[in-house]
């Protein structure tokens, strides 16, 4: 194998990969050791550097890249004289292991031609001589590592020796060595290159190390790259899949009718033999009797082939659920490829801003949050640029120098905190700072002195208007460049780039708190927990981070305010609506003793909407429509379920505009009272011959009447349909009183103003009184009865005296 | 007839008669007999109308109307399972539906022809156009054949036709099917829904 050869190109890519991964890792470990760990966690951490560069070491080797297994051995030496250095001694060490790091890419570039490179070859001396300079104050730094080389070039290119390798065993990450027959150590089989083989004592200590640095540490996963091309075109695929699994559903669903067909033709068959047999004369006609054997022989066969039938039938069935559930885990597979999280993107970041801040003398952490949001491939690669120079901006513009935070009392580190959270069909990224914020006067100053403003346009221009300007090309309010920023570059090319994935990018700025860039993406793909609703015919799904709460309530429990409807929670009433209004689609559900609502929800402001069905709850990968459906009002987008239907993916930002914007009509989620030409009565009396006889004596006098047996079926029909005008009680009832009944009507606030008159064969002026006390409108006396007085009654509190 | 050929003997004896005492024909004459007969031989041919003009087509049914798309213009062809309808989505679009992994708008082509047309929403195809960008198909009922049309067999689009249609019509076949550049159609920034009054 030799340059050119296709194994070695894409050994070398495989080499470039892996590079950058063990460069992060080693970042991470230094990053961890700074904040000052002890004992085996420190151990452990120096350890895990260690085999990082001792594997990137060993694979630039093997494949002829000279300058990099240089560079590693000179990074693997510091982190051995690391290991037992004190803190003071320590931070030079680190401050050198981030040099070598930030040179790594530069010689991976420049290998596997070069001898020596500009921008790498005095890194290395450096390298070397901070490990001399190590080494000769702590002379009795434990060596640990094998081989015992000096700072010389590795073994020659191994290449020669070695057989041709299957291109797809460079799957394999490289490992550190594991122990031969023979005692010693050899890399496994199949590895890019067979190199180090270490016997004896050494490789004895290796051992050790190995176990150390990995206890219970299972073997690496197997990695294979693949082009996004080919992802997408699988995923094409698999929709493919998806959509003949719907259509499998459909003959599924043919054949279950074909079927039932059968089935019915069958039970005809059988009732006509049976009623032939049965009437039929002992002796009959050859002929007859002919026909009459065929019916049977027909019956018998018809039934053969619907036993037939309902076997297949099951037979599809499950296979079409086995079907379902491949097809599902299928597409869940194929979403873990396609996303990934932000952190992939946002890991190496910390130590990038560890060494701007090093850079330009400032003290600086990053913290991280939100960052297991899982996005589009494309859109996380397209995010490492900008985010690059926003956080270099962020050191260089946004933090003051140590001396200065002090002085204004703050801390003498200052901190960058980047978020990243779901809203709507949109991802928000915020980049904030500490910082003393935006010098708007300096943008101003040089707004004008660049031409962009007139100094009197200047003058009146808005806070928002000059954060602006910072993004426009060579806008800088720097004098001198930097090494981080300052030639007006980085903001135009992080919107640029924004704009470019149709997003947006704003700048706010509190004087004397610090500065927030805020980027907002649409999605093209993410992955979303959602909640399955039904409404009418219509599956909907909406993301569950909208959801404040998940209720279901009675028509009771609605309350009127100011023409809208309303829901008490947590003590406050809510505004209350029902999606298929808000959607202006119909809906199937009736007026039923529980609604399901769904509370959804925006920074502080919320509202409830009633649906049809809560379905499920489920982990979707929603996607954007395609042009030239650009943006629809309410939906976000889509998502195509296991059984290839389509399920609309609900906007919630939307859908809390929408809501806030009363156009046109809306229909109530419970309907409201209708005109009714006869006023409507609920009558409850445990006696029969009671309620027939004040049943017909109301509906003679022009009333509607519904009579229940209780007052517990009163409360009962309240609740599901509380359109009635009176309420005609008995007192004496089982379960539920007369009494107890008024009592509940006065506390429920939809019914609090409906009439009561209780009837009771129980007369004293303690029953009188008792009436009235549970809220009685009326108290009529079983014993005085005139059904004109109740009439009378009825039609005085109805006002229709 | 007769009269013909004997015209026909009379003139060949006359000649013969010349021929022999020697005669020779008026020069002048001569050259306007050369010149007629050259004239006639050098005549260009009848142009043949050539197949290779006429342009393949798909030609399919929705809701009772005959369409025809290019070849071409389409990306491919498949059965539509299942459209869901969008709240708020205008005509002519009939929904979306899911097609190699993405979520893509169907429209309705009579919808387009005739704002408010009522049509089944029972398509059984998807017609995909390919068009840049635009991912979008066409409803269909029902599939005929290929067939190629000549330009000379389509006619004019109708002045009646909507502005938007008439300009992606190719034309209208004898039997009222209307040919259509589809990925045009399609693309037109007039089908662009995108809602930001919010």
């Amino acid at each position: 194998m030799k340059p050119g050869d296709a194994v070695y190109e894409e050994l070398c890519q495989t080499l470039r990969q892996e590079a950058s991964e063990q460069v992060e890792r080693i970042g991470a470990a230094l990053l961890e050791l700074e904040q000052g760990p002890t004992g085996q966690e420190r151990e452990a951490l120096v350890q895990e550097a260690f085999r990082q560069a001792h594997n990137l070491k060993g694979a630039a080797s093997s494949l002829g890249f000279t300058l990099t297994a240089r560079l590693a051995h000179a990074i693997e030496s510091l982190l051995d004289d690391l290991r037992d250095a004190s803190r003071d001694a320590a931070d030079p060490l680190l401050d050198a292991v981030h040099q070598g790091l930030a040179a790594v890419n530069d010689a991976i570039e420049a290998d596997p031609e070069a001898k020596s490179d500009p921008r790498v070859t005095p890194v290395i001396e450096e390298l070397i001589r901070k490990h001399e300079t190590s080494s000769a104050e702590s002379p009795s730094l434990r060596r640990t590592t094998a081989p015992s080389r000096t700072l010389t070039d590795p073994p020659a290119n191994l290449l020669a020796g070695l057989p041709a390798i299957d291109p797809t065993s460079v799957s394999r990450p490289l490992t550190g060595p594991s122990r031969s027959s023979s005692g010693g150590f050899t890399q496994p089989q199949g590895e890019a290159g067979g190199w180090h083989a270490w016997a004896g004592a050494e490789g004895e200590a290796a051992e050790e190390q190995w176990a150390q640095q990995s206890p219970g540490r299972s073997a690496p996963e197997e990695t294979l790259r693949v082009s996004l091309r080919k992802l997408d075109a699988l995923m094409a695929q698999v929709g493919e899949l998806l959509a003949a699994r719907l259509r499998t559903d459909q003959r599924l669903s043919e054949l279950r009718s074909v079927l039932a067909n059968e089935e019915a033709r069958l039970e005809r068959r059988k009732a006509l033999r049976s009623m032939v047999r049965d009437t039929a004369p002992p002796h009959l006609d050859p002929w007859v009797q002919r026909l009459v054997d065929t019916l049977g022989d027909g019956t018998e066969h018809q039934q053969g082939l619907v036993r037939q039938l309902r076997d297949l039938v099951r037979a599809f069935e499950a296979d079409a659920l086995h079907s379902t559930i491949l097809s599902g885990e299928l597409q869940e597979d194929i979403r873990r490829i396609q996303t990934f999280p932000l952190a992939s993107v946002l890991s190496p970041l910390p130590r990038a801003v560890r060494n701007m801040a090093r850079e330009a003398s400032k003290d600086a952490q990053l913290v991280v949050e939100g960052a297991d949001v899982e996005l589009d491939k494309k859109v996380l690669e397209a995010l490492r640029d900008p985010l690059n120079h926003l956080l270099r901006n962020a050191v260089d513009h946004g933090l003051e120098p140590p001396h200065v935070r002090r002085d204004r009392g703050k801390p003498v580190r200052g901190t960058i905190r980047i978020h990243a959270d779901h809203r709507g069909n949109q991802i928000a990224i915020t980049i904030r700072d500490d910082g003393p914020g935006v010098d708007l006067e300096a943008v101003r100053r040089r707004a004008i002195q660049r031409g962009l403003v007139s100094e009197a346009a200047a003058v009146d221009m808005s806070e928002h208007r000059l954060l602006q300007l910072l993004f426009a090309p060579g806008f800088t309010t720097r004098s001198t460049a930097s090494a981080l920023s300052g030639r007006g570059i980085g903001l135009d090319a992080v919107r640029t780039v924004i704009e470019g994935l149709h997003g947006t990018v704003t700048v706010h700025s509190e004087p004397g708190r610090g500065t927030t860039v805020l980027i907002a993406l649409p999605l093209t793909v993410y992955v979303v927990q959602a909640l399955v609703l039904r409404v009418g015919d219509h599956t909907l799904a909406l993301p569950i981070s909208a959801i404040h709460r998940i209720l279901r309530i009675t028509p009771a429990e609605v309350l009127e305010v100011e023409q809208s409807e309303a829901v008490v929670i947590d003590g406050q009433p809510v505004a209350l609506l029902s999606l298929a209004s808000l959607l202006r689609i119909d809906s199937d559900r009736s007026i039923e003793n529980r609604i399901p609502v769904v509370v959804v929800g925006a920074g502080d402001q919320r509202f409830a909407l009633a649906v049809d069905e809560i379905v499920s709850d489920e982990t979707l990968l929603a996607k954007s429509f395609e042009p030239p459906l650009m943006r629809l009002r309410n939906i976000g987008g889509a998502t195509i379920l296991g059984d290839g239907s389509v399920v609309l993916m609900l906007n919630p930002v939307d859908l809390l505009r929408s809501a806030s914007m009363r156009d046109g009509e809306r229909a109530w989620v419970v309907p409201k009272r209708a005109e009714r030409t006869r006023p409507r009565v609920l009558l409850a009396d445990d006696s029969f011959t009671t309620r027939a006889l004040e049943r017909s004596v109301l509906e003679a006098a022009g009333f509607d009447v519904v009579a229940v047996a209780d007052g517990q079926e009163a409360l009962t029909v309240l609740e599901s349909n509380p359109d009635f005008d009176a309420v005609v009680s008995d007192v004496s009832m089982p379960r539920v009183t007369g009494l107890d009944l008024c009592q509940r009507i006065r506390a429920t606030e939809r019914l609090r103003a409906l009439p009561v008159i209780l009837v009771s064969s129980l007369g004293s002026e303690e029953d009188l009184g008792r009436g009235l006390a549970a809220g009685a409108d009326a108290y009529v006396v079983k014993s005085e009865f005139d059904h004109e007085k109740l009439v009378g009654k009825v039609n005085e509190l109805l006002g229709r005296a | 007839m007769a009269e013909v050929f004997d015209t026909l003997r009379q003139s060949i004896l006359r000649l013969e008669e010349s021929i022999a005492r020697g005669e020779r024909m008026d020069p002048r004459i001569e050259a306007r007999i050369l010149r007629d007969r050259t004239e006639r031989v050098a005549r260009q041919p009848e142009q043949v109308e050539h197949v290779l003009d006429a342009v393949a087509v798909l030609a399919f049914e929705r809701g009772g109307r005959r369409y025809a798309v290019r070849l071409e213009g389409l990306s491919d062809v498949t059965p539509l399972v299942q459209v869901a309808r969008v709240p708020g989505l205008p005509p002519p679009y009939l929904g979306v539906t899911a097609r190699r992994g993405k979520v893509v708008a169907v429209v309705d082509l009579p919808q387009l022809f005739s704002p408010g047309a009522r049509t089944s929403s029972d398509a059984r195809w998807l017609v995909m156009a390919a068009s840049g960008e635009v991912v979008c198909g066409v409803a269909a009922d029902v599939l005929h054949d290929i067939v190629d049309v000549g330009p000379t067999a389509l006619g004019r689009a109708m002045p009646t036709f909507p502005a938007l249609v008439q300009r992606y019509t190719i034309g209208v076949l004898e039997d009222r099917t209307v040919v259509l550049d589809l990925p045009g159609l399609l693309s037109d920034p007039a089908l662009r829904v995108e809602d930001r009054d919010l």
